[in-house]
């Protein structure tokens, strides 16, 4: 199989008239424009719904405690959900959740989602040098690049993750309580 | 030979037995085993029905699952609960205030859920304090008693707490007939002088509150029991009564004289007509109203010095007699509001009255004399139909909707499935024993669930192992979906449950409430932030305004307390998760620990009376590090320089 990228690369061709703002050589460069342009609007999704949700059940939680992860902050799936997370952390000695304040991230995603893979897709589908195949190859470039990496977007869930530690609290038999989690 | 023949003999014999044994065990099993199942509640799952049941002499207010028949929460109302600091806590002590002081106990008879169209709405529950009158209303939401109302001249207060079809009154009638007001009196000048105050309290539609619209002062008969009319009816309220005869000794005897007593008819609606019209009589009277605020998580209580009165006489066409033989006891209205049952509790047979005949009566005036100038109308023109029932003692009657009527009976121990309108006995189903009142969800309402009943018995002897001279009583649930009734279960009861109510679960599953909300907490001492905590002294009073969380108090180390202060220990609970209570008790309180529901705030007072260290702890089994929830307080001579200071985690 040949490579579509390699190929679409080979037919890449500078555009003439870069003043005018778009033009469409073809109907099927005309689509995969709107795809490209469509496409990153999907990921408007996050400024509303949560990038990663945790629900914990246990048997004395039937109701169980969650939370979402937003590009902007923490917040429990209900109300008093993080009040209670951080409630049950505190006694076997986890710090509580981060707040807006204390994660760098939450001030900068919003920014650069809001900039990155709309300004590259915005680029490319403007620029009217889009092929239909690029489309699909375009959707995980701007996921990764609206999450500044992947490895970044893995290692902050990894740190929810660990602050989330409540999973194992009613099998306390060493609690790891240290007088200035008070 | 003959070893065959004794072998062929033993067979036969082994035969006959073990198909007689199979047969027992088989017609035996398959009842016990469908009736277990009717009951069986798996675990993890939920009952069908709630069922609250009166306490009587426990003063509280009993919930119950049906048809599990499990015991979910005793709601303290008229006594005090030290499980939760009920009527010892400083927030609840008014709730127990009455114009005779604190009054920490009562006898609680008859809860009735509040209704709209004649329906359960589930909003409140009312129930009658019998001994020093009262009534309560409990909010369904919290599970909690929010307002307390005392009854003034009214004693024995046991015709109540029974609501009209849309809450607009919760009714309160006498069973003691006393001299109105009360003065000094020779005794056996009753006859012609004691009045029965019969008395209607207004239901706020939107809050609940409860306010005295006016007594009804009745001739000096016993009130005894008494029901709304509803549907056509509605509007129209009745009452049994005994001692007519007005005797004031041995009335076991004295008061059986007269072959028939009356049920009272009063068309309410007529006399809120004539009150809001500037009718009826205020008198000085002094009764306590006592209301529990949910956001301050504090009852007050408020002494009231007059009430309105209404002579009946003065209303004319409101108040008629219907005679009824026997002392009629229980006294009930049929879910369609034409038949008005009067359970003549030494007769074998019930009387049905007719609520269209009556009205045909009253409208042509066939009158049968007169008793302190209320008409009294003709047995025979009022009169529907009887019961012969072969029972005997008939108490109480409730209804499935489906034209039946079940009436319990006392002396003959059994429960009389009968037919409305045929007066026809359907069938009949033993007690164990000597049932008193019958419970079907939504009994008295236009609209009863007419699956189960629940027979609550006086008397329990033998059934459950026993536990000395004293046992609590004996309830057993009936399947009536059929067209027999059918004994599923047997289950003991707190206290002595006289009337219940029931509902079906939905009713009220989706609003009972959870935490109550820190955010809404305005109690004035309470402490809603977590660096809120302080200790104030102000003379020998010091005020802790302390909280509670998993798993410590803040403070929990306090200095500078002296011999002779007078200690407030405020706690507020800042857990906003269900069902994670703290306790609080310290070594030496005088009253009760405290329960501290999330979000909630309430006070123990603490009067040391000797140096030392002395701890308090947590009481309720709250977190793995429930055991760590302790504090002391250091307790220093009276006259002592000791700093006050408060500390966590220093």
């Amino acid at each position: 199989m040949t490579c579509p990228l390699f190929l679409q690369i080979e037919v890449y061709q500078p555009n003439k008239n870069r003043s005018q703002f778009v033009i469409f050589k073809s109907k099927k460069m005309k689509k995969a424009s709107i795809a490209m342009i469509i496409g990153p609007l999907f990921l408007l999704g996050l400024y509303i719904f949560p990038l990663w949700n945790i629900m914990l059940g246990a048997p004395q939680y039937p109701d169980p405690l969650g939370l979402n992860i937003h590009i902007n902050g923490l917040q429990g799936v209900n109300e008093f959900d993080i009040q209670n997370i951080d409630g049950l952390n505190h006694y076997i000695g986890m710090h509580t959740l981060p707040k807006v304040e204390d994660m760098w991230e939450f001030g900068t995603f919003p920014i650069v989602i809001g900039i990155s893979p709309w300004g590259i897709n915005r680029y490319i589908g403007l620029s009217g040098q889009v092929k239909l195949q690029m489309v699909p190859w375009m959707v995980p470039i701007d996921v990764h690049s609206g999450s500044i990496g992947h490895v970044r977007f893995q290692r902050m869930v990894n740190r929810l993750r660990h602050q989330f530690g409540f999973q194992c609290h009613h099998e306390i038999d060493q609690p790891r309580w240290k007088p200035n989690d008070l | 030979m003959k070893i065959n023949k004794y072998f062929i003999f033993y067979m036969g014999l082994a035969l006959m037995l073990a198909s007689c044994g199979e047969q027992k065990n088989s017609s035996n099993g398959a009842l016990s085993s469908s009736a277990a199942e009717k009951v069986y509640v798996a675990p993890g799952e939920q009952d069908e029905y709630y069922a609250f049941l009166s306490g009587g002499y426990s003063g509280n207010l009993t919930v119950y699952g049906l048809p599990s028949g499990r015991m979910f929460k005793e709601i303290p109302v008229f006594s005090q609960f030290p499980t939760s600091g009920y009527g010892y806590s400083e927030e609840t002590v008014p709730m127990l205030n009455t114009s005779h002081g604190f009054v920490p106990w009562d006898d609680l008879h008859h809860p009735d859920i509040s209704q709209t169209n004649g329906e359960l709405d589930g909003r409140w529950i009312f129930v009658n304090g019998n001994n020093t009158p009262r009534i309560a209303r409990v909010d369904l939401s919290t599970f909690e008693t929010a307002e307390i109302i005392e009854v003034p001249n009214s004693a024995g207060n046991h015709s109540s707490s029974f609501i009209t079809e849309n809450t607009e009154y919760v009714v309160a009638g006498t069973r003691f007939a006393v001299p109105v007001p009360q003065r000094d009196m020779p005794i056996n000048e009753y006859k012609g002088n004691f009045k029965g105050a019969l008395t209607f309290i207004s239901v706020d539609p939107e809050h609940g509150h409860m306010a005295i619209k006016f007594q009804l002062l009745m001739p000096g008969f016993n009130y005894d029991l008494s029901h709304p009319g509803r549907g056509k009816s509605h509007g129209w309220f009745f009452f049994t009564t005994y001692n007519t005869e007005e005797a004031n000794s041995l009335l076991e005897v004295n008061a059986s004289q007269n072959d028939k007593d009356f049920i009272a008819a009063i068309n309410w609606k007529k006399i809120e007509e004539y009150v809001n019209n500037g009718g009826g009589t205020k008198i000085p009277a002094k009764y306590a109203h006592n209301v529990y605020d949910e956001h301050s998580h504090t009852g007050t209580s408020t002494l009231k010095e007059e009430v309105l009165t209404v002579d009946p006489t003065k209303v004319p066409g409101a108040v008629y007699f219907l005679p009824t033989p026997k002392s009629p006891h229980g006294c009930d209205v049929d879910p369609t509001g034409q038949y008005i049952i009067g359970n003549g509790k030494l007769s074998a047979d019930l009387t049905v009255h007719s609520f269209d005949k009556m009205i045909a009566a009253i409208e042509g005036e066939k009158f049968d004399g007169e008793a302190y100038g209320i008409p009294i109308l003709k047995f025979e023109d009022v009169l529907a139909g009887q019961v012969k029932s072969g029972g005997l003692g008939p108490l109480h009657t409730e209804f499935d909707g489906k034209g039946n009527a079940y009436t319990t009976f006392f002396i003959s121990s059994e429960v009389v499935k009968w037919q409305l309108g045929t007066w026809e006995v359907i069938d009949r189903k033993p007690t164990y024993y000597s049932v008193g009142h019958l419970m079907i969800p939504g009994g008295n309402s236009r609209k009863p669930f007419g699956k189960y009943v629940v027979a609550m018995n006086k008397i329990t002897k033998d059934r459950y192992l026993p536990t000395g001279p004293e046992m609590e009583h004996s309830a057993q649930l009936y399947d009536i979906s059929g067209d027999k009734m059918e004994l599923i279960y047997d289950f003991p009861t707190h206290g002595e449950p006289h009337y219940a109510a029931g509902c079906p679960a939905e009713l009220l599953t989706s609003n009972s409430r959870k935490i109550y909300r820190l955010d809404e907490n305005r109690h004035p001492y309470a402490v809603t932030t977590a660096d809120g905590s302080k200790v104030v002294r102000d003379g020998n009073e010091v005020h802790i305004y302390m909280s509670t969380i998993r798993s410590h108090f803040t403070p929990d180390n306090i200095e500078g307390i002296k011999v002779g202060d007078k200690v407030y220990f405020h706690i507020t609970n800042h857990e906003q998760d269900f069902d994670v209570p703290h306790g609080f008790a310290i070594l030496g309180q005088n009253s009760s620990e405290l329960l501290v529901m999330p979000g909630q705030t309430k006070t123990s007072v603490w009067e040391p009376k000797e140096v030392g260290v002395w701890p308090f702890y947590c009481t309720d089994f709250c977190s793995a590090l429930h055991q760590e929830m302790q504090g002391y307080v250091r307790v220093s001579p009276a006259n002592s320089n000791v700093e006050l200071k408060w500390s966590l985690g220093e």
